[in-house]
């Protein structure tokens, strides 16, 4: 088992689809408080990638840790509860449910009343919900979204519903916030908006932030390191200056040949 | 009379509308129509009638046990009948439904024997007279303990983390289960819910009807799906209306038709139902996942 100071470290992790090698023995690594960014052309594997973290998918080979401990082999609830959240590139809201619930089943595996508690509802239980709700509102206002509580989630705007994906991702309190092309779908503005937003998340809430994005302005804009995923397997990685003046990625995304 | 016939229609509906928030709630999570159901009611009927006339319980104490027991019987059933078969196909479930809900009924029988049971009426039989309409005592608990568990339910459902949970999980499992919450956990007190709703109607058909039978489940259980049907299934106050709609058209249908027609009542408006409105009363019309 690696010891050192990474948040999140994968050991020679691989997923096959039958014959297809979604990700290939890819080593790859995020530094605690750190912004980094996951590029790579379409169907490179970065959701993939994503998945076998949060552990929707099971790895064909290779090992996960996260704080230095094994991840892989864990269901999602279990990973949510260590501390890792994610958003996803397909918005997947509870789009019946309003603003606030959407948030609050975000925080679910902070709580601990069960049935028992929901029926016979003890002060302790009552004071855990008033809590969760005290969270979930202080987390829609720190994404701007706090008179929108009561609306249903389908009814907000693109922007605001990304906006709400995060609030809900951060109300499981993660210390990795893995975030699946958020800028996908926003305008100008609501990019611009979107990067102070991840920012702060970061600065504000000491949070570790990784994030599968194609709008280079945004990657390069605020991310530390830059990995690059094609066809499986991670061809480079480095600050954004390092990936931007890269052969090897320039031709993985003009497709050229080497 | 019609005002009368009115009252005997929404207390036999709200029973029904009990049984068919625990088919409503099941399938609104794994889309499953338990048709153990109906059995679980049964099994809740026999606990109460047991403590009541066997161990000189409380009848209170009684009803509140057998919900609690009937909610382990529920548990069990989803553990061994229904969750292997969560990734088959649904005709798979739905066959292993039936086949526990007939297993069930002969265990029942096999216990129990045949011959029914009296369930003396727990209350002295005291009626209330107005003007218009005459109520029993045993008709008046039915109605009020009925509509507080409903409260209770909607309450659970709307309000608690618990049911929040429920509401996701009916929603989207995968992305719920990337929100931290543990599916089987949710899936396991859909069935205890809804089970303890269903073991509250038989105990309460029971003292109605002063009886308790095995084979006492099976009309009602289908009556109560029909009833979820009507509201909508996976709609959870569309069970509790189609619970009450379908008391009163069959307590109708017996009084101004022929009293020989309640059961064909029932299931004429379920085959009107899926004709004309498949979605049911306020159920969600169904759409297409893409």
């Amino acid at each position: 088992m690696p010891s050192n100071n990474y948040i999140l470290d994968a050991v020679k992790i691989s997923r096959y689809f039958g014959g297809l090698k979604a990700v290939d023995q890819v080593d790859f690594f995020v530094k605690k408080r750190e912004i980094m960014g996951l590029i790579g052309p379409n169907g490179a594997g970065k959701t993939t990638l994503f998945n076998l973290f949060t552990g929707h998918y099971q790895p064909s080979g290779g090992e996960i840790y996260f704080k230095n401990e094994k991840i892989s082999g864990l269901k999602p609830y279990q990973i949510t509860a260590k501390g890792l959240a994610r958003t996803f590139q397909n918005i997947r809201l509870f789009s019946k449910m309003t603003v606030l619930d959407n948030v609050l089943i975000g925080r679910h595996t902070r709580t601990a009343s069960g049935l028992i508690g929901a029926i016979l509802r003890r002060p302790r239980d009552r004071r855990e919900e008033a809590e969760a709700r005290d969270v979930a509102i202080s987390l829609l206002e720190f994404v701007g979204l706090e008179d929108k509580k009561d609306e249903q989630a389908g009814n907000l705007s693109y922007g605001e519903q990304r906006r709400l994906e995060v609030a809900r991702a951060l109300a499981a309190e993660p210390e990795l916030l893995l975030l699946d092309e958020p800028a996908a779908g926003m305008n100008p503005q609501e990019t611009i908006n979107l990067m102070k937003l991840i920012s702060r998340i970061r600065d504000e809430m000491n949070k570790t932030i990784l994030l599968i994005e194609h709008d280079m302005k945004v990657v390069m804009g605020i991310s530390e390191r830059v990995a690059v995923l094609n066809y499986g397997r991670k061809i480079a990685e480095g600050t954004p200056a390092e990936i931007q003046g890269n052969e090897d990625v320039i031709h993985a995304y003009l497709g050229v040949s080497t | 009379m019609f005002l009368q016939q009115l009252i005997n229609g929404l207390v036999l509906g709200s029973t029904y509308a009990l049984i068919a928030l625990g088919y409503t709630m099941v399938y609104g999570i794994i889309e499953l129509i338990n048709f153990a159901h109906g059995e679980i009611y049964m099994f809740g009927a026999f606990v109460g009638m047991i403590l009541v006339t066997v161990y000189q319980f409380p009848f209170f104490l009684a009803f509140f046990i057998a919900m609690a027991l009937a909610s382990l019987l529920g548990i069990t059933v989803e553990f061994l009948a229904y969750r292997p078969l969560r990734r088959s196909t649904r005709l798979a479930a739905l066959i292993s439904a039936i086949g526990a809900s007939i297993f069930l009924q002969n265990l029942a029988l096999l216990i129990m024997g045949a011959r029914p049971y009296t369930f003396p009426s727990p209350f002295a039989p005291m009626v209330y007279k107005t003007s218009l309409v005459t109520i029993s005592r045993v008709e008046l608990i039915i109605l009020i303990v009925s509509f507080l568990l409903m409260l209770g339910l909607t309450f659970l459902i709307q309000k608690t983390k618990i049911g929040i949970a429920m509401r996701a999980t009916a929603q989207d499992k995968d992305t719920a289960s990337l929100m931290g919450i543990n599916i089987n956990k949710v899936i396991t007190i859909t069935f205890a819910v809804g089970s303890a709703l269903g073991a509250a109607a038989g105990v309460m058909v029971g003292i109605y009807f002063r009886t308790v039978t095995p084979m006492m489940g099976l009309m009602p259980g289908l009556k109560g799906f029909v009833a979820a049907v009507l509201g909508g299934i996976g709609s959870i106050p569309g069970a509790m209306l189609g619970g009450l709609l379908l008391g009163v058209a069959e307590v109708m249908g017996a009084a101004y038709i022929s009293s020989q027609y309640r059961d064909a009542v029932a299931f004429a408006i379920l085959i009107i139902v899926l004709l004309f409105k498949p979605s049911g009363l306020i159920g969600k019309s169904l759409q297409v996942k893409v």
